[in-house]
């Protein structure tokens, strides 16, 4: 698919295709918002700087015309105060003694100084109100300055004391501004006159307008800005409301900088002035250019948040257009893999159009390319239904097809075959139109069930009823089918002629059921096993007497313990190496306990069902065996008997004939002596019948062990060996364990026997030179004789199952007498090692 | 610019300052008409306090004879209360002045809502409530100063609810921590005119400029707490400024470098908090004016006393307004924290002088 990647050589390319298309979007809505934002914010600036500065300016000058009122008003009601101060009694009482006491006269020139209001004005309350900023002077009917009110801590001007000045309040008066001293002061006088209108005093306000007076005023009516007065010439500034600031001296051109700068008029009050002063207001530019700031910045946020607000609706609109044009390339691209088979693998994220637009592009090459191959794949699958229907219609096996409803929509040709009806005979009717009626029913509910279920058809037999009459046993196997909407649309399946390995399974099962009952006939415990799970699958009526119906059981191990899987030892025995059955294993088995002995027949057999089982046939045989035990018992009396009787035979015929030889023969060798004393005539002979004697004795004593009449086992055993050693000196070590005492003579007599074959064996036949005899009274319960030798020994696979050699067949047949077993061990040049072990 | 500046100003502004000119002329001319509009003359037409018994209790400006009942002729005395058309459904009506409004209000809503009564509150100030009981609106009236002569009505008892500290303020940047009373009333009356002229402790120096003082002579028909300051107001300097409202004092106080004034601890907490102007209390004679112990004791000089007046005619009398003054004092410990009211009981304990309920002098 590498072909279909989108080349993203250059950061262009790389921009069309892969920015996606809402941040792509966004950038630009960013970017020229961002451009839009200061031009906008620039015109606005500049919009709102003009109708600021215009509105400020405006309500500044008109702030300052207003000031300038409210200078007028306060000096106009100094006006009027000092002329209703004038007027007031306690003036006109002070005056008036002043002029009756003469105190006023041409000569006395001196002017009385007041720092606290003197008694000629009214009282401090009213004078705070009406002239707080103001000296006031009391000047007599000439105009001569007799006494003044200083208010404050502020010196007053000389040129208050001047002619100059006191001229002014006759020729200018009585209210004006004049100049004292560089300093504008506004004076308002008023003449208190006689009757005759004759002026008898005046009395004059004088207010510098310096810093105080425009502290005062600027306090008085909370103004803003800084309140000056300026000279006229150079616009210096001579008082200020904040003259803390630094502010006097400077000019206007220089304040300026700082300042917005409103007034700058000529005061000339009521145009009687005598000194023109500008008077202006000072706005801080900071505070202004603050102002203005918060003015632009006011709408700031709402506009913030309008572009915010926006662009997150623009936002969300891109980002619903651009989840559809995902959707839909998913669409394209869904649709192309499953209508097409072909993945366009697109890339998922970057601009959904241009993406939409190579997908479109690539749709479209593969639309033409599966044309052309669609072409190629229609006559090829064509050729594979032809080569299918071939094989379905030639198989041996129905093929067919059902709706949901249960009837064929499908028939191969072999239904002519195995039904007798061609497939236009079947197709539209259900399967159970061809049963016989019960067999219909069940085959119509099973179908039914699995039908509901959706499950497949598995392995169901049906019954069916050729057209010729005769029964056809089908295998049915079928598969449930569904559209693309997963709709079951039926079954489709196969059905097979079994008819003849159903026959012969039936055939098999009765079989089955007459060995079965051959089985439970048998008058022995027979039960068969899973040689694998070890589930006992059958048990004869027999057993079920003994341990009720346990079939069914897994690790049943043997008939009387079903506690534990044992695996069967004998199992490997009864198959052969390529797994079959073979003959199987016949053993005994004695029940110490119970004294039972039982048979027991083991084989592998084929069950019914095919798979291998273990089958075992236990017969109690204890009545047999106490038969044979009888017969032994009576085989062992009477050899034993008969060697007794051919012992006392031998001893009383031969023996005694032998005796009378020896006696006759040694008479006559006497006789002989008599004429010649070492005359030995039938020395030879008597030695040979003495031989003859002993050899003859040894036989009786063998024959008919009289000595064991008289002693125990251990004794028996210890004088034969003591015997024997005579002739073998210290070959024999006899070690004895346990009592003997009160052993049954037969029991005794076997053991014995074993005994002198074992010894016999050892020195006779294997020229031991060592033999170690040991008898034990084991706390078992058994008795167990050992005898070992380090004679030649014997190659025992050569003796195995052979009756190799009189003794050892002796002894295996007297340890069986005594109901227990013989163990031989070995081998050539080690020895040989005898052990018996049977119960007591 | 406030409301009285702005009065102020288009009176001056306007041709009515000639009219207020003239009345203010005949009064400076005719002595009866300038006690008739309400001098400060703290004698009364029933002569000074000094001519009443028990005289010798009396102590200091800040009180005036109860005894001396301003006359009224019988018609007045006979006339019913008469409920404004503010109090036209209420079970008792009462005026109180801006300081104990604040306080008492919620405190006179809580008795109404116990009582199930309906009671019509009016904030106002002294002069309202001398107006109202003067014309028998209310059943009680609030007083933030002790009251005048002139509202000692026939038949009228005033009951002392309790005192608050009146500090001094400076604005916050000066460096004067604290001063002398003498030093304070000297710069009120205008004869220390700069805080250059007043030496500071450790060295520190004072603001090189003029003093810039601003007083508040309210109820000037009263011995109001301004008068423990200077006793009449022509005592207080020509070029002192005076201003018309609390909030212009604290503002002018806070805004002006070299300014001094005086208002009470809650006045200056509560503009503080709403307005957000800041000020400066200095201590007098080295006492904070929180310290409720030395005002108790009467170290600290400068306080002011509030009061309630109710009527004590049977036939006018509401006998809520009697209920309603003990709920006041049951619950003035509520309120003492937070208004910085020194509760009457208080004075009682320390052993300031009560002439029946009404506080007539210190310790």
């Amino acid at each position: 698919m590498s072909s279909h990647n989108i080349t993203l050589r250059s950061p262009v390319a790389f921009w069309r295709h892969r920015v996606p298309l809402t941040l792509k979007t966004l950038l630009l809505i960013a970017a020229v918002g961002v451009v839009t934002w200061h031009i906008l914010g620039h015109l606005q600036n500049q919009l709102i700087t003009g109708m600021f500065s215009s509105q400020m300016e405006r309500n500044l000058r008109d702030n300052f015309r207003e000031n300038l009122a409210r200078l007028e008003g306060v000096l106009r009601n100094h006006k009027q105060a000092v002329k209703l101060f004038v007027g007031q009694e306690s003036f006109l009482d002070y005056v008036g003694a002043k002029i009756t006491e003469a105190e006023w006269t041409e000569a006395e020139d001196r002017i009385l100084h007041h720092s606290r209001p003197p008694p000629w004005l009214p009282p401090v309350s009213i004078l705070r109100s009406f002239g707080r900023n103001a000296h006031i002077l009391l000047l007599d009917g000439q105009y001569r300055l007799r006494e003044i009110y200083r208010n404050g801590d502020r010196t007053l001007p000389a040129g208050i004391y001047g002619e100059l000045f006191l001229d002014y309040l006759k020729a200018g008066g009585p209210t004006s501004i004049t100049e004292v001293d560089g300093i504008p002061h506004f004076v308002a006088s008023a003449p208190a006159r006689d009757a005759m209108g004759r002026v008898f005093a005046v009395l004059a306000f004088v207010i510098p307008f310096d810093d105080r007076f425009l502290i005062n005023f600027h306090r008085q009516f909370d103004q803003k800005g800084v309140q000056v007065f300026l000279h006229p010439e150079g616009g210096r500034v001579i008082a200020s409301s904040q003259p803390a600031n630094g502010l006097t001296g400077r000019t206007l051109a220089e304040l300026s900088e700082d300042f917005l700068i409103l007034g700058q008029d000529f005061f000339n009050y009521e145009f009687s002035s005598e000194m023109l002063f500008q008077v202006a207001t000072l706005i801080p530019r900071t505070g202004f250019s603050d102002f203005q700031k918060k003015i632009l910045q006011s709408g700031r946020t709402e506009k913030v948040v309008s572009a915010i607000v926006f662009t997150a609706a623009f936002f969300l609109i891109l980002l619903g257009i651009s989840r559809k044009l995902r959707n839909l390339n998913r669409q394209i691209e869904t649709f192309s893999e499953q209508s097409l088979g072909v993945p366009l693998a697109n890339p998922r994220k970057g601009d959904q159009l241009s993406i939409l637009d190579e997908l479109l592009r690539r749709f479209t090459d593969e639309i033409n390319r599966s044309r052309a191959s669609l072409t190629r794949e229609l006559r090829v699958r064509r050729e594979a239904e032809a080569r299918y229907r071939n094989l379905v219609e030639n198989t041996t096996d129905w093929v067919w097809e059902m709706d949901p409803e249960g009837r064929f929509t499908y028939c191969s040709p072999r239904s002519q075959d195995l039904l007798g009806y061609p497939p236009e005979a079947l197709i539209g009717r259900p399967p159970a139109q061809f049963m016989d009626e019960g067999e219909a029913v069940r085959v119509e509910a099973v179908i039914a069930e699995r039908m509901k279920n959706r499950l497949p058809l598995e392995t169901v037999t049906n019954v069916n009823r050729h057209k010729a009459g005769h029964e056809v046993v089908l295998e049915t196997n079928g598969v449930p089918f569904f559209d693309d909407n997963d709709r079951f649309l039926g079954y489709h399946g196969i059905s097979r002629d079994v008819t003849r390995r159903v026959r012969m399974e039936e055939s098999l099962r009765e079989a089955n059921e007459r060995f079965r009952a051959v089985l439970e006939g048998l008058d022995a415990l027979v039960y068969v096993t899973d040689m694998e799970t070890h589930e006992l699958l059958f048990l004869n009526e027999f057993g079920q007497d003994h341990f009720g119906n346990i079939a069914g059981q897994f690790c049943w191990a043997s008939p009387r313990d079903t506690r534990e899987c044992r695996r069967y030892g004998e199992d490997d025995r009864l198959l052969d190496e390529l797994g079959q059955p073979n003959a199987g294993v016949f053993w005994e088995f004695h029940d110490i306990s119970a004294k039972q002995w039982y048979a027991v027949h083991t084989l592998a057999i084929r069950w019914v069902d095919g798979r291998l089982v273990r089958l075992e046939i236990v017969s109690n045989i204890t009545a047999q065996k106490d038969l044979q035990d009888s017969i032994r018992h009576i085989k062992n009396r009477l050899e034993i008997e008969e060697r007794k009787r051919l012992g006392n035979l031998l001893h009383e015929s031969i023996g005694q004939s032998l005796q009378a030889v020896k006696l006759g023969l040694e008479m006559k060798n006497a006789v002989a002596q008599r004429e010649d004393p070492e005359a030995r005539p039938f020395a030879g002979e008597l030695q040979e019948i003495s031989d003859a004697i002993h050899l003859l004795r040894d036989i009786t004593t063998a024959l008919r062990p009289a000595f064991l009449e008289r002693m125990n086992l251990a004794e028996a055993i210890q004088w034969w060996c003591a015997r024997q050693d005579q002739l073998a000196a210290e070959t024999i070590l006899f070690t004895v364990e346990g009592e003997f005492d009160d052993l049954d003579p037969e029991v005794k007599y076997n053991y014995f026997r074993i005994f002198q074959e074992s010894l016999t064996n050892a020195l006779k036949h294997a020229r031991a030179d060592k033999v170690e005899v040991l008898l034990s009274n084991l706390p078992e319960g058994y008795f167990e004789l050992v005898v070992c030798d380090d004679g030649e020994g014997m190659d025992m696979r050569d003796t195995q199952g052979a009756a190799t050699g009189l003794g050892l067949s002796i002894i295996r047949e007297q340890a069986e007498r005594l109901d227990g077993e013989a163990l031989i061990d070995s081998s050539p040049g080690q020895g040989t090692t005898i052990t018996v072990r049977a119960p007591r | 610019m406030t409301a009285s500046q702005t009065m102020l100003t288009g009176w001056i502004s306007s041709g009515r300052v000639v009219a207020w000119l003239f009345v203010l002329g005949m009064a400076m001319l005719s002595p009866t008409l300038a006690e008739a509009a309400g001098s400060d003359s703290g004698d009364t037409a029933c002569g000074p306090i000094s001519d009443v018994p028990h005289s010798d209790t009396l102590s200091g400006p800040a009180f005036s004879n109860p005894r001396c009942i301003n006359p009224k002729p019988k018609s007045w005395r006979e006339a019913p209360i008469q409920y404004d058309y503010w109090a036209k459904e209420a079970d008792l009506a009462l005026t109180l002045d801006q300081h104990l409004y604040s306080a008492l209000s919620p405190l006179a809503k809580a008795f109404a809502r116990e009582k199930g009564i309906n009671i019509a509150v009016k904030e106002g100030t002294c002069g309202v409530s001398q107006g109202l009981l003067n014309r028998k609106r209310v059943d009680m009236a609030g007083f933030c100063c002790p009251p005048a002569t002139t509202d000692r009505l026939p038949g009228l008892r005033f009951h002392t609810l309790g005192i608050s500290a009146l500090a001094i303020i400076t604005h916050t940047d000066n460096p004067v921590d604290g001063l002398s009373s003498d030093q304070v009333r000297e710069i009120f009356r205008g004869n220390v005119r700069r805080w250059d002229a007043l030496s500071l402790p450790n060295g520190r120096q004072p603001l090189q400029s003029p003093i810039w003082s601003v007083a508040r002579l309210h109820c000037k028909v009263r011995p109001g707490h301004w008068r423990l300051i200077l006793d009449r107001e022509d005592q207080f300097s020509p070029s002192m400024n005076e201003v018309g409202s609390i909030p212009r004092m604290i503002q002018e106080v806070a805004t002006y470098q070299d300014a001094i004034g005086y208002e009470v601890l809650w006045d200056i907490d509560h503009y503080e908090a709403v307005e957000g102007h800041k000020v400066k209390i200095i201590k007098i004679d080295g006492m904070s004016p929180g310290e409720d112990a030395r005002v108790l004791a009467g170290d600290y000089p400068f306080y002011r006393t509030h009061s309630v007046a109710i009527w004590t005619d049977p036939e006018i009398a509401n006998p809520l307004a009697e209920e309603l003054i003990r709920y006041f004092e049951r619950h003035m410990d509520t309120i003492q924290k937070e208004f910085r009211v020194i509760p009457a009981e208080r004075l009682r304990e320390a052993g300031w002088r009560f002439e029946g309920n009404e506080v007539v002098g210190g310790p």
